[in-house]
């Protein structure tokens, strides 16, 4: 009878494990379906604080063309973030989660990057330089979303809202998924749609007007805003007793007020069209005892970006603890309009943008953490370091690198309490 | 729909054909696995997501500092402008 209990229960988890993995690894922005088989038996309440530091940047990339106006900063953003999660069952079929992150921003922004020098930067003296705003900037966000699951036989069904505010920026979303089990519960089947919509009502006071480095008037009218649909579809099947492969598509579709109010020379087209091919795998690594995470994304948009991340990750489990070193290799191209300095003749295009995150560039993240169970309390710390470069991505110029790329180190700790 | 199908410059098979290899790659191969013989699969660790809340924070963070996003965790509203 214990025998049969624990078959039982394995199979239960298991299935939980199916479908989380075709529908969590591709959930959507504001969609995170916890998708289940079975539904969860524990209340489960979560604290995280994270520390997000950036690194400051050497003085010799930083323009000091702006310095009469307060700005020039070799300091990057700090970000510190509390993390609240609420879980719980609610009878036999349903859960709900509520999940609240609240985050106090501060620090210095790029507006923009400039040559060195006239010409194609071709010496370490003679690189691109940035221009950064003042490190008085100070921001205030809050997010809540609370989502609701319904656990029936063979599958899941969620719903999940979200709102996101700053002072000038407001953010509303929702979304709803499925998920399905077939062939004997070997293969898992999720599907979902989301849709968000957003306002921006820049502070545009000490941010630099297209043309110039200080405009008095602000050049918006009021506020701006921006909508977003997502969709997916994402299967997952067990390969053998100790491996289970995910894959999965997605598609989302962003349009309105599509550029960064607080960039000097911005404007990007009101459309984008984003697509993600996924794959994910999960491997049991018997002589270690320990579960190998792999996971890929191909992502490409008509913007002209295309992306590859690789990520990996081992999970190892020693008596209460469970330690999880992981790397992430991220690369993708510079979007068709990014252009390193924005001069005269393009002003004549449509679209122009000097943000470093639509340049060409590569970026690697190693991390740590480590878990400590002791029932029914589990308690985390964990660390990760990303670096980012143009040498990291294949084909690209240093001299050309846009220096507004970021290094920063990320640092958590946390708590889970189930009871 | 027109996908686009240029990545680092170079013409590739269409996303279309990507796609239907993976969901191909799903359905074949594969041996039947007995429910009895999922306890491995079952452990905390074979989860797809087994830190949730921190996947979240980590993927807000990379898509406000990286032009792709999508096919991941949910990254959360926000500009994202900094």
């Amino acid at each position: 009878m214990a025998l049969i209990t624990m078959k039982l229960n394995s199979m239960s988890l298991q299935n939980n494990r199916l479908l989380a993995l075709s529908a969590a690894a591709l959930a959507l922005p504001a969609l995170a379906p916890s998708a289940q088989a079975v539904a969860p038996t524990e209340t489960v309440l979560s604290y995280r604080y994270s520390q997000y530091r950036e690194e400051d940047l050497d003085r010799a990339v930083v323009s000091d063309i702006n310095v009469e106006q307060g700005g020039a900063s070799t300091h990057r953003y700090n970000i510190d973030v509390n993390q609240y999660s609420f879980s719980t069952p609610v009878g036999q079929h349903f859960a709900m989660n509520l999940d609240v992150q609240d985050e106090t921003l501060s620090g210095a922004t790029p507006w923009g990057t400039i040559m060195n020098k006239n010409g194609t930067p071709q010496t370490d003296d003679d690189r691109v330089q940035v221009v950064m705003s003042g490190a008085s900037i100070q921001e205030h966000r809050t997010e809540a979303n609370l989502g609701g699951t319904y656990f029936y036989d063979s599958g899941t069904i969620g719903a999940v809202v979200g709102t996101s505010h700053e002072n000038d920026y407001h953010s509303y979303s929702g979304g709803v998924s499925w998920g399905g089990e077939f062939d004997q519960k070997q293969t898992g089947v999720s599907v979902g749609v989301s849709g968000s919509s957003d306002t921006i009502d820049p502070t545009r006071q000490t941010i630099p007007d297209r043309g110039g480095w200080i405009n008095g008037s602000d050049p918006f009218s009021g506020t701006e805003s921006k909508t977003s649909f997502s969709s997916y579809v994402s299967a997952s099947r067990i390969i053998n007793p100790n491996s289970i492969i995910q894959g999965g598509v997605s598609y989302t579709q962003k349009s309105g007020y599509l550029s960064d109010a607080y960039k000097q020379n911005d404007a990007r087209p009101d459309e984008r069209n984003q697509y993600t091919l996924n794959g994910s795998y999960r491997l049991w690594l018997k002589p270690i005892k320990s579960a190998l995470h792999a996971d890929y994304r191909l992502y490409n948009d008509d913007w002209g970006v295309a992306s590859h991340t690789l990520s990996m990750a081992l999970y190892k489990n020693w008596q209460k603890l469970q330690i999880i070193p992981s790397v992430r290799y991220y690369t993708q191209t510079q979007a068709d309009f990014y252009t390193v300095n924005v001069n005269g003749s393009d002003f004549a295009n449509l679209y122009y943008s000097e943000d470093a995150r639509l340049s060409q560039f590569g970026s690697i993240a190693t991390g740590l953490k480590v878990v400590f169970k002791q029932k029914p309390v589990e308690w985390m710390l964990s660390g990760e370091y990303y670096t980012s470069g143009a040498d990291l991505s294949p084909g690209t110029s240093k001299y050309l690198e846009n220096p507004g790329l970021v290094n920063y180190v990320k640092v958590t700790v946390g708590v889970d309490h189930r009871f | 729909m027109t996908l686009p199908e240029r990545y680092f410059g170079q013409t590739v098979l269409s996303w279309r054909i990507h796609a239907m290899i993976f969901l191909a790659a799903l359905t074949c191969g594969c041996t039947s696995v007995e429910p009895w013989q999922r306890g491995t699969l079952a452990k905390e660790q074979m989860a797809p997501n087994p830190h949730p809340l921190q996947n979240v924070l980590r993927t807000h963070v990379q898509n406000s500092r990286e032009a792709a996003s999508g096919g991941d965790v949910a990254a959360g509203g926000g500009c994202g402008c900094y």
